[in-house]
């Protein structure tokens, strides 16, 4: 099951008080960081792990308004813009470039840290995505509100999917490109048409599901 | 006064924006998870060397590795952004974490247990199917 994001940030959650204390100083941070990529770059702590993530949990507990402003005035600059714009077209191309699928104990140091490091830089290059979806101000659709539901149920929705497709479709080679796609985006409509009635018909259940969402 | 709405206004762009990030980001974990082949790197980073049907799902797998640390960075932020430090803000974040993270957590964890041992290889569904 893919809930083990909702396990390690449980995790972290329970960390905040030392969190707190840690994101007063940025060299904390840092020092902490070093000390976690070096260990991660040794292959001795998993990716399912909270401390896994905690360079890149201390980075966003650190995030301020005031830095936030700052970048959207910087955002504005047209420089800026194809500058971050190469960084994303980078990012993206660097994707193909990672060592996916290797087992955990044969992993590279070197492989571990190229991973790690990308893992640390996303949430930067992201940032400019967030950025254009609130210039073009994206509409907020209603199918946006149930994304926490549609990762806690998709796996069980891809795995039943894929039975029937290969039960009904057929397991040739050609169709298997089609499914990757078919599968996606009936996985998603159907958790999300799952979602919606959840919510209209038994809306407390849902509200326990969602986790009291809104 | 001004300054402080501006900054108020900042941040409300910055957040209204989460929505629809929420969503790009869920998208890209139901795509991360729908891979129909082998798509591990086999020691070539040549994109022939893989065909198109492993290759665009091998890049698309890839890729969608950037939705996890975006969701943990996301939720740091949402975190600390309205905690000051104190137990009593500690205790009402807990407890509102037990009702948005534990809670649905062990219920899905339950149903996928329960899917696991009616749905998958030998169990009641593939014997009827």
């Amino acid at each position: 099951m893919p809930l083990w994001f909702i396990r390690e940030l449980m995790a972290l959650s329970l960390l905040t008080i030392i969190f707190y204390k840690i994101i007063k100083n940025p060299i904390s941070i840092i020092v902490i960081s070093i000390l976690i990529i070096t260990l991660i770059s040794f292959g001795l702590i998993p990716y399912r792990s909270f401390i896994y993530w905690i360079p890149v949990y201390l980075m966003g507990a650190s995030l301020k308004r005031e830095i936030l402003e700052k970048l959207f005035i910087v955002m504005e600059n047209k420089k800026t813009l194809l500058f971050a714009a190469f960084c994303v077209l980078a990012y993206f191309v660097w994707a193909w470039f990672l060592p996916n699928g290797i087992k955990a104990e044969e992993m590279t140091c070197a492989q571990n840290l190229e991973f790690i490091l990308f893992r640390i830089l996303t949430p930067l290059v992201f940032f400019p995505i967030a950025w254009l979806i609130c210039i073009v101000n994206f509409p907020r659709l209603k199918f946006m509100e149930y994304s926490f539901f549609v990762y806690c149920i998709h796996f069980p929705v891809i795995t039943i999917l894929g039975i029937i497709w290969d039960k009904v479709v057929g397991m040739s080679w050609d169709l298997k490109f089609m499914k990757y796609f078919v599968i996606v985006f009936l996985t998603y409509a159907l958790c999300v048409i799952m979602a919606m009635n959840l919510q209209r018909y038994f809306k407390p259940f849902w509200n326990v599901l969602n986790g009291n969402r809104k | 006064m001004n300054k402080d709405i501006e900054k108020t206004t900042a941040e409300t762009v910055f957040l209204s924006f989460l929505h629809p990030m929420n969503f790009l980001l869920s998208f890209l974990i139901v795509l991360h998870h729908s891979f129909t082949v082998n798509i591990s790197y086999n020691g070539s980073y040549s994109f022939m060397d893989y065909g198109w049907t492993i290759g665009i799902q091998r890049l698309m797998y890839n890729v969608s590795e950037c939705a996890v640390p975006v969701f943990f960075y996301l939720s740091a932020f949402l975190f600390f952004r309205t905690f000051d430090g104190s137990i009593i803000s500690y205790r009402k974040k807990m407890k509102r974490r037990f009702y948005s993270l534990f809670i649905p957590y062990v219920f899905f964890c339950t149903f996928g247990y329960m899917k696991h041992l009616v749905a998958i290889e030998g169990g009641v569904i593939s014997w009827i199917i």
